[in-house]
């Protein structure tokens, strides 16, 4: 069979230069945004309460990259600031619904049986349940703040990780290696989480990054709503809210440059959340 | 005897890769041509190449003639004549040749409602006669049911019925029977073989099985590689192979199981 | 049995999701009687225990639930604290606007998600198809009180297009002032649909009958609508069931900025103000709604796709 050479070789080049820039312009976003959350004191170019009356509402200039808000605060520094409430608030909302759903899903396929009827049922039943939901109830009972919104969402989240954790398990423990170490003795829980986990967690990692920009949002939007952080924090979905008075005198940047923000920290986590999906999934 | 499928010298080529190198093969009325090869060999990509299907980006050189007409050159409405009137293709799996979400009447009768423009009625009596006529009981409920509802057997002989409403000239079966059991592809090969007789049909009967095509086949190519390494009368071809690849096909099947080459066959299959 | 199996799920679900709800609203810290009496002065032992008595507060919990369910059989949710009204006329009152909102979005998400979806399906490869999954990628990604504050600040306050608030009047008027609610809750559904629909449509595209089809001069346009799209259907319409689902639930965010008074922003305004037989009756709405539409996609799915109640069935 003739296979001529050169073809490939340059269409392999020309398709991987087009698909490499988006991760690497994206995993730039990420690392910015978290060098933003650690080092907002340092890099921010005000505080992010100060307040100027006389500078309200004043459009991009050289004292203020970005404007000012309703109270005269810089918009950069608190876009800056609002890095730390935002991206950690999606992180503890990954956490615990990690948390709880691998939990779930492992002991669901480990288990097996009547055990995980009972607990596919549970999180069936939650999965049928509108997200909003939990987030009402917890807030209901606990009152509005960041902790009750990050809780109630997290309650939302589990069981979509459960379920995806339970699936992949189960193909894993298909795998010889399981049965040689059970075998062998190794009791359940050992097994789950020293040999089991490790092997899920490529899979898993990259499905979690994607995750969490839909996290993002929607932590931003319970804040918009002002179910979660309260003023003055600059958290980005919080902004948008206070922005809202300007949009309707058209001055539009106090509420859309943290939306952008959010928007961008979000399309970067979902590109470097699917090619990393796609490369542990090579290397499997 | 007229000469129905003519290919001489094709040539086909997707991007980098020569999946056809120069082939020739005729095709008459009335006869069951047998085309050889292990899978990635290129014995589909011809069939298909007789109805002009391959992918946008293929190049194919050569020349084919179906019926008279220049297949490569002739223009869309000419190439879609000859899939709708003059040729008919049998796939190797009937499960997925039939769309699994519709009733098995609506696929039996698409090409003669969508195609050629039949009404529904005059298309089912029509069905109706050519599903008794290959053997398949109770026809009207047939029309009824979906493809996951019958056996493969069944699904083959309403895949043959639906290629025969078109009354065509020459039948392209690529692996006709190979996704069958033995008994059931026994009685597809019988069935074709009455209805070749009875129609005066040409067959290229596609396989990867050598001693299947020597039985059945009046004549037999053998490919490899993108070309035709062995053209010999079926009923000769294990006595004189024409190739050491020829030979090498013959002895690799072990003979024995007298019956049973399907099931070894199937490691060379897709 | 199977329909007796979805139907006694359903009924467990509904169990014990009002179940949920009610206990969470129990459990919120502050004195319902408070709120029900309002003025402080009128604070008297003996009115306390009148209100007690009269929204069986002296009841234990498990009995207060019973009642509460009770009276949700007939169809009676209890009154509002802050209104003075029943519960349900008030949510009867709120729910036109919504469900139009979320008809005229479902109709937006669907119709233009499919077409995307379809297009960058048979162009794939090419700078269209690239264009679209670009666009909609991004799409997905900016949440849909941005989307609603970018269409406010474009098309109701620099163009004056559309009013910026309120839900207009008569049917014309209604689908006008809707138009930017409904663009903004559809965006991402949009998006979402179109990618569904391509990559169904692309993995259908290779399949055998597909191409068997072509073999017998079907035109390519038959080929797509007969087979490629036909048999698309059952993913794209699950997609938009769920989504749909999700979107009466939650229209919370879009109408509150565009200041519709629907259910959603009744939630808002019932979760600020304790107003728990609210919150409560449009908890259980929400996931009613969910749970019907996700049932009745259920329904149609075998209808598009036989193979599945075979399956199910067996």
């Amino acid at each position: 069979m003739t296979v001529d050479l050169t073809a490939p070789v340059v269409t392999a080049t020309s398709t991987r230069r087009r698909q490499e820039w988006p991760f690497y312009l994206s995993a730039a976003v990420i690392v910015l945004a978290v060098i933003a959350a650690v080092l907002a004191p340092l890099v921010a170019p005000y505080s992010p309460s100060q307040t100027d009356f006389a500078a309200l509402w004043q459009p991009p200039s050289a004292t203020h990259w970005l404007g000012t808000d309703q109270l005269g605060r810089d918009i950069l520094s608190r876009v800056i600031h609002g890095a730390r409430p935002s991206l950690l608030g999606a992180i503890a909302l990954l956490a615990v619904a990690t948390v709880l759903g691998v939990l779930i899903g492992i002991t669901a396929a480990w288990k097996g049986g009547w055990v995980d009827t009972a607990l596919s049922r549970i999180t069936d039943v939650m999965f049928a349940f509108p997200g909003l939901l939990f987030v009402v109830l917890v807030i209901a009972v606990f009152d509005r703040g960041q902790v009750t919104s990050v809780l109630g969402m997290a309650l939302a989240y589990a069981p979509a990780i459960a379920k995806f954790t339970r699936s992949i398990a189960l193909e894993e423990m298909a795998r010889p290696y399981v049965d040689a170490y059970r075998l062998q003795g190794v009791g359940g829980a050992v097994l789950c989480g020293k040999y089991l986990l490790p092997n899920l967690l490529p899979t898993l990692v990259g499905y979690l990054v994607v995750l969490f920009g839909e996290g993002l949002m929607s932590l931003a939007s319970l804040n918009f709503l002002g179910f979660g952080s309260q003023p003055p924090s600059s958290e980005w979905g919080l902004m948008v809210q206070e922005g809202r008075t300007g949009v309707i005198q058209g001055i539009v940047g106090p509420a859309l440059i943290p939306g952008l923000t959010i928007a961008i920290v979000v399309v970067a986590t979902n590109v470097v959340g699917v090619r990393l999906s796609d490369k542990l999934a090579v290397r499997k | 005897m007229s000469v129905l499928l003519e290919i001489e010298d094709l040539t086909l080529r997707v991007p980098a890769v020569e999946i056809l190198r120069g082939i020739s093969l005729q095709v008459a009325t009335g006869e069951t041509v047998g085309l050889v090869g292990e899978s990635g060999s290129g014995k589909s990509s011809t069939a298909r190449a007789a109805l002009r299907l391959f992918p946008d980006e293929a190049q194919a050189g050569g020349r084919i003639s179906v019926g008279g007409v220049d297949v490569l050159s002739a223009g869309d409405a000419a190439v879609q004549r000859i899939r709708a009137h003059d040729a008919a293709m049998i796939f190797q799996a009937p499960r997925t040749a039939l769309n699994p979400v519709r009733r098995i009447g609506d696929s039996a009768t698409e090409r003669l409602v969508q195609v050629h423009g039949l009404d529904r009625k005059a298309a089912r009596a029509k069905l109706l006669t050519l599903f008794e006529h290959v053997g398949l009981r109770d026809p009207e409920s047939l029309l009824r049911k979906y493809p996951h509802q019958l056996s493969g057997g069944m699904l083959q002989r309403v895949v043959i019925a639906a290629a025969l409403s078109i009354d065509p000239k020459l039948l392209l079966a690529d692996e006709a029977t190979s996704a069958l059991d033995v008994t059931t592809q026994a009685e597809v090969l019988a069935l074709l073989k009455r209805l070749r007789g009875e129609r005066d049909l040409g067959v290229l009967f596609i396989t990867h099985d050598l001693h299947l095509a020597a039985a059945y086949c009046d004549r037999v190519y053998v490919m490899r590689e993108g070309l035709i390494v062995d053209h010999q009368p079926g009923a000769t071809i294990f006595e004189n192979p024409g190739n050491e690849y020829t030979r090498q096909l013959a002895d690799a099947v072990p003979t024995l199981p007298a019956q049973d080459s399907t099931e070894t066959g199937k490691v060379g299959s897709r | 049995m199977v329909a007796l199996r979805r139907l006694g799920a359903m009924v467990l679900t509904l169990v014990i999701s009002s179940f949920v709800i009610f206990a969470g609203m129990y459990a919120a810290p502050g004195d319902p009687v408070a709120f029900l009496i309002g003025n402080p002065e009128n604070m008297t032992p003996e009115r306390i225990a009148a209100v007690r008595a009269e929204y069986h507060l002296d009841q234990p919990f498990l009995s207060q639930y019973l009642i509460w369910a009770k009276d949700l059989l007939h169809g009676d949710a209890g009154s509002s604290f802050v209104y003075q009204q029943s519960v349900t006329d008030l949510l009867g009152s709120r729910l036109p606007v919504t469900l139009s909102l979320v008809a005229y979005a479902g109709v937006l998400f669907v119709v233009i998600g499919v077409l995307l979806g379809v297009v960058s399906a048979l162009r794939k490869g090419t700078a269209v198809d690239a264009l679209i999954t670009g666009v909609t990628t991004f799409a997905t990604s900016i949440p849909n009180f941005v989307v609603a504050v970018v269409l406010i600040s474009v098309f109701a306050v620099k163009l004056r297009w559309f009013s910026v608030s309120g839900p207009g009047e008569g049917f014309l008027g209604r689908i006008h002032h809707l138009t930017l609610p409904a663009i903004a809750l559809a965006l991402g559904a949009i998006a979402v649909v179109s990618r569904v629909t391509r990559q169904t449509m692309v993995e259908q595209q290779s399949l055998d009958h597909v191409e068997a089809a072509r073999s017998y001069g079907l035109t390519s346009r038959k080929t797509v609508v007969r087979h490629v799209l036909r048999n698309s259907l059952g993913p794209i319409v699950t997609m938009c069931g769920l989504i749909l689902a999700g979107m009466l639930a939650g229209t919370v965010v879009v109408e509150g900025v565009f200041g519709l008074n629907g259910i959603g922003s009744l939630l808002v305004e019932a979760i600020n103000t304790h107003d728990f037989p609210v919150v409560q009756a449009i908890l259980l709405y929400m996931v009613i709604a969910y749970m019907v539409v996700t049932v009745l996609v259920d329904l149609i799915y075998p209808l598009l796709d036989a193979r599945v109640s075979a399956r199910s069935g067996s």
